[in-house]
C-alpha cells in the first residue's frame, strides 16, 4: 500500500476518535448548562404563577421566550399546544414534549423523571400547591445539577484527550 | 334628542352554543351534540355533566338524556355516562389548565368564559379556618348557555320612566328563580344606558354592579353581554361596597343590581337614594307581600323607598309581566290580562 494512502488513513481515524471524544467532552459539558436554563426557567413559571398568576400557555410562553435555547423552545411549544382550540390536558403535552427535549439535549432520564413528575401536577392545584411543587422540582434538579459539575469536572478533559488518544493507538497498531 | 346609530353586534344565538361547545367541551361530548339537528342544538340552555350518571340537558324548559347518537331521551339508562376523564377534560379546558389563577372562582363555585355563559361545579370543599378555600374532585359540572332576549324590557320600560321629567324611577324586580329577572334587568340596562328613542328618553350613565357576573357577564373585566354605551360595571364586586364606590367614582344617574337582600344592602340603597341616583334592582319572590314578609327586604318595603314594583311570573311562558304597581300608593298599574 503506498505510504500516503496509510498516512491519510491514520490521520482520519485520529480525527474521528478525537471528534467522538471531544462529543463525549461536550455532553458532559452541556447537561449543567441545561439543567441550569431548567432551574432558572421554573423559577421565572414561579413568578408567573405566585404573582401574576398568568395562565399556564401564556405564562410557559413566556418563559420560554427569555429563556432561549433548547429548554426556552421546549416552554413554548408547550405553551403553543396549550393554547390551541381543541385544548388538551398539560399532562399528555407535556410528556409527549419531553420525548422532543430528550432528542434535543443531554439530559438524562434521571433529570427528564423530575420533570415528568412535575408536569403532571403543573396548573392542577391552587397556588399554593403550584408553588410547593414547583420549589421541590427545583431542588431535585440543583442536586442534579450538582453531581452533573461534578461529572463535568471529572470527565471533559479526560473525554477532551482520550479520543485521539485512542485514535493514535489504533493506528499504532494497524501499523 | 340626538339620535345615535348604534352599532349593533348582533350576536346571533345560533353561533353560541357551538362557541360553548369548542371552548369547554372535550371531544367526545361535543361529537354528541354535534350529531344533534341544529336547530334543536339552539335550543339546549343547559348542560349537565355528573360522573357516573347520564349527560343531561334543558332543552325547551325540560330536562333530558342524551344518547351517544345526539338524540334527546327520557330514558336515563339510554343516556352516555360521563366519565371521570370526560369532567377533568371540561374542567381542565375551562380552568386552561391554569387552576391556580381561578382560586376566587373555585371558591365561589363557578366561573364565567368568555361569551359570558356560566359554569358552577361541585365537588369537594377545602375548608381552612371554618371557610372554604378550595373545591377539589369536582364531580360536577352544569354549563348555563348565556342568552340575551333584546327587546324584554320594551312593555316595563314605559311604566318606569317618567315621561314629564324622563326621570327614571326607583324599580323592584320581583321574581321567582328562572323567569328572566336578570335577563329584564339586563335589557332594562341595555335601554337606559343607550337611550329610548320610542319613548324619547336620552340615554343615561348607568353603573352596574355585577355581583355575580350574571348581568354583564364579564370576563376578564370586559362585559360579554350588550349592556349599553353608557354603563359601567363592577365586576364580582360586594353589592353594597359597589354601590358606593359607583356614587364617589363614577356618578352615575341610575345604577342597576341584582339580587339585593343582605343586611348591608339596606344601608347602601338609603345611600344611593339619597345621592339622587335612581336604583334599579331585582330580588326572589312571587308578589310584594311574599317580599314583606322577609327579614330584610321586609324593612326596605316598609320604607317604600321604590317607585315602581314589576313583578314577572310565567304564566304565558318564561318572562311574562304580570304586575306593575306604584311603590308608593300601592295602586296596581298594569296587570296581565
Amino acid at each position: 500500500m503506498r505510504p500516503i494512502i496509510k498516512i491519510t488513513a491514520s490521520l482520519l481515524i485520529i480525527m474521528s476518535c478525537g471528534m467522538a471524544g471531544l462529543i463525549m467532552a461536550h455532553s458532559y459539558a452541556s447537561r449543567p448548562d441545561q439543567l441550569k436554563a431548567l432551574i432558572y426557567a421554573l423559577k421565572m413559571l414561579e413568578t408567573e404563577i405566585a404573582y401574576t398568576l398568568t395562565p399556564l400557555p401564556e405564562a410557559l410562553f413566556r418563559v420560554g421566550k427569555r429563556v432561549g435555547g433548547e429548554i426556552g423552545e421546549f416552554f413554548i411549544s408547550v405553551g403553543t399546544q396549550l393554547s390551541h382550540e381543541n385544548a388538551p390536558i398539560c399532562g399528555e403535552v407535556w410528556d409527549y414534549s419531553l420525548a422532543g427535549l430528550k432528542e434535543s439535549t443531554c439530559l438524562t432520564t434521571g433529570d427528564l423523571g423530575i420533570l415528568r413528575n412535575f408536569g403532571n401536577n403543573l396548573g392542577l392545584s391552587d397556588r399554593e400547591d403550584q408553588i410547593k411543587n414547583l420549589k421541590l422540582t427545583q431542588e431535585q434538579l440543583n442536586n442534579h445539577l450538582y453531581s452533573a459539575e461534578k461529572l463535568r469536572e471529572k470527565n471533559q478533559r479526560m473525554w477532551r484527550t482520550v479520543g485521539f488518544l485512542a485514535g493514535l493507538a489504533v493506528v499504532f497498531i494497524l501499523y | 334628542m340626538i339620535s345615535l346609530s348604534l352599532k349593533e353586534t348582533e350576536k346571533s344565538s345560533e353561533c353560541s352554543i357551538d362557541a360553548v361547545l369548542a371552548a369547554v367541551c372535550p371531544s367526545i361530548i361535543k361529537d354528541f351534540l354535534m350529531k344533534m339537528a341544529p336547530e334543536q342544538r339552539n335550543q339546549v340552555q343547559e348542560l349537565r355533566l355528573r360522573q357516573d350518571r347520564p349527560l343531561s340537558i334543558l332543552l325547551d324548559q325540560r330536562e333530558c338524556f342524551l344518547t351517544v347518537k345526539g338524540e334527546p331521551t327520557f330514558d336515563p339508562l339510554a343516556g352516555y355516562y360521563i366519565t371521570k376523564t370526560d369532567i377533568d377534560r371540561v374542567f381542565q379546558s375551562i380552568t386552561r389548565n391554569s387552576v391556580y389563577a381561578l382560586e376566587e372562582e373555585l371558591r365561589n363555585g363557578y366561573v364565567t368564559i368568555a361569551g359570558g355563559h356560566r359554569i358552577g361545579f361541585t365537588g369537594e370543599a377545602v375548608v381552612v379556618g371554618g371557610k372554604v378555600k378550595n373545591l377539589k374532585n369536582i364531580s360536577c359540572l352544569n354549563i348555563r348557555i348565556g342568552r340575551e332576549v333584546k327587546g324584554c324590557a320594551d312593555k316595563v320600560l314605559p311604566w318606569i320612566i317618567n315621561r314629564q321629567n324622563n326621570a327614571v324611577m326607583h324599580t323592584l324586580i320581583i321574581s321567582p328563580p328562572k323567569c328572566g329577572k336578570t335577563t329584564l334587568l339586563r335589557d332594562i340596562i341595555r335601554q337606559l344606558s343607550n337611550g329610548i328613542p320610542k319613548l324619547g328618553f336620552p340615554g343615561v350613565n348607568v353603573g352596574v354592579v355585577d355581583e355575580r357576573s350574571e348581568l354583564a357577564s364579564c370576563y376578564m373585566g370586559l362585559p360579554q353581554k350588550e349592556i349599553g354605551i353608557r354603563s359601567d360595571v363592577l365586576d364580582k364586586c360586594p353589592k353594597a361596597e359597589g354601590m358606593y364606590m359607583l356614587v364617589r367614582s363614577m356618578s352615575p344617574q341610575v345604577i342597576a343590581t341584582d339580587e339585593i337582600g343582605r343586611r348591608e344592602d339596606v344601608a347602601a340603597v338609603q345611600e344611593v337614594l339619597n345621592a339622587g341616583i335612581k336604583l334599579i334592582t331585582s330580588v326572589h319572590g312571587t308578589n310584594p307581600e311574599d317580599i314583606k314578609r322577609r327579614p330584610v327586604m321586609g324593612e326596605i318595603m316598609d320604607m317604600q323607598l321604590f317607585e315602581r314594583l314589576v313583578v314577572l311570573g310565567r304564566s304565558q311562558g318564561v318572562g311574562t309581566l304580570e304586575e306593575v304597581i306604584d311603590g308608593t300608593t300601592g295602586r296596581s298599574l298594569f296587570q296581565r290580562r
